[in-house]
């Protein structure tokens, strides 16, 4: 004789959102993917003859420039931080608010790095006239592509915030994403920029 | 059979060279001074992976332990909300 199921099963809280479990576990495999290329830099600069790792022509890289950016992204990340409380509370309008700075923030960043490429592009610096010049478009294009998807993230975020339809696992899954971004950009920054 | 196994034991301990590297791939070192940067590198990507998915499995742990616990003391609560039976009859007789 079959056992008769007694009521319904209890309903379970779900731990960790299954979507920011993923994103942790994608962000576990891009953390190693950049410590690849940060290590093949490090060892490449490290066996490198003396002055042979610089750019051409002179030109060195926007360090300082690039200092103002990072400070544009690492405020950024501290805006969804705000975000994510406002939202917490139930404060959605506010929330929507500091998402879409983080987002505007975010974008700012990108824009400024592409600027920065632009200047050094029409200096005669690319990918193939020197290893150092390799190294720096494939890095820190890299982290641009990553900062962009996240940028489309948030976005998205935005907009569903806004029309009220926005589901705690996605914001949490975008803002996963955005604080992988946003962590690792120091590193890359003081380990390819000086 | 123990006393010829710890002379050839011996034996290859000696007969073996006179410097060995644990690190696998610091023998790739070139000429330059960069065999830091390979002993660095490969201790940074031995101990990332480890440190990461540590860091990923012990947070779910502890989301779950949270989880738990409010799944428990929320149980408890409509347990003592709920009436007892005796009570129940109590406040039907009245």
């Amino acid at each position: 004789m079959p056992m008769a199921l007694v009521g319904e099963p209890p309903k379970r809280r779900a731990a960790v959102p299954s979507g920011v479990l993923g994103m942790l576990l994608f962000v576990a495999a891009e953390v190693m993917f950049f410590a690849g290329l940060i290590s093949a830099f490090t060892i490449t600069r490290a066996g490198a003859p003396p002055l042979a790792w610089s750019l051409p022509g002179g030109v060195v890289l926007p360090a300082v420039e690039t200092a103002f950016n990072s400070i544009v992204l690492m405020m950024s990340g501290v805006v969804l931080v705000v975000a994510h409380w406002r939202l917490r509370r139930g404060e959605d309008a506010k929330a929507a608010r500091a998402l879409l700075a983080a987002t505007i923030l975010g974008a700012a960043f990108v824009l400024l790095q592409g600027r920065e490429w632009w200047g050094l592009l029409s200096r005669g610096v690319t990918m193939q006239t020197s290893t150092l010049g390799a190294f720096f478009y494939l890095i820190v294009g890299t982290h641009a592509l990553h900062a962009a998807c996240a940028i489309v993230g948030l976005g998205v975020a935005w907009w569903r915030l806004r029309r009220g339809a926005l589901p705690a696992g996605f914001f949490y899954t975008a803002e996963t994403f955005w604080y992988f971004v946003v962590a690792i950009w120091p590193v890359i920054y003081f380990r390819v920029y000086f | 059979m123990v006393f010829r196994t710890l002379v050839v034991a011996l034996a290859l301990l000696f007969a073996a060279p006179a410097s060995a590297l644990a690190c696998p791939v610091c023998g790739l070192a070139g000429p330059g001074n960069n065999g830091w940067a390979y002993l660095a590198m490969t201790l940074m990507l031995s101990a990332l992976p480890v440190g990461i998915l540590g860091g990923v499995l012990f947070w779910v742990y502890r989301r779950t332990k949270e989880a738990e616990e409010a799944a428990e003391a929320e149980q408890s609560r409509r347990a003592s909300a709920a009436p007892t039976r005796r009570q129940a009859g109590v406040e039907a007789v009245r």
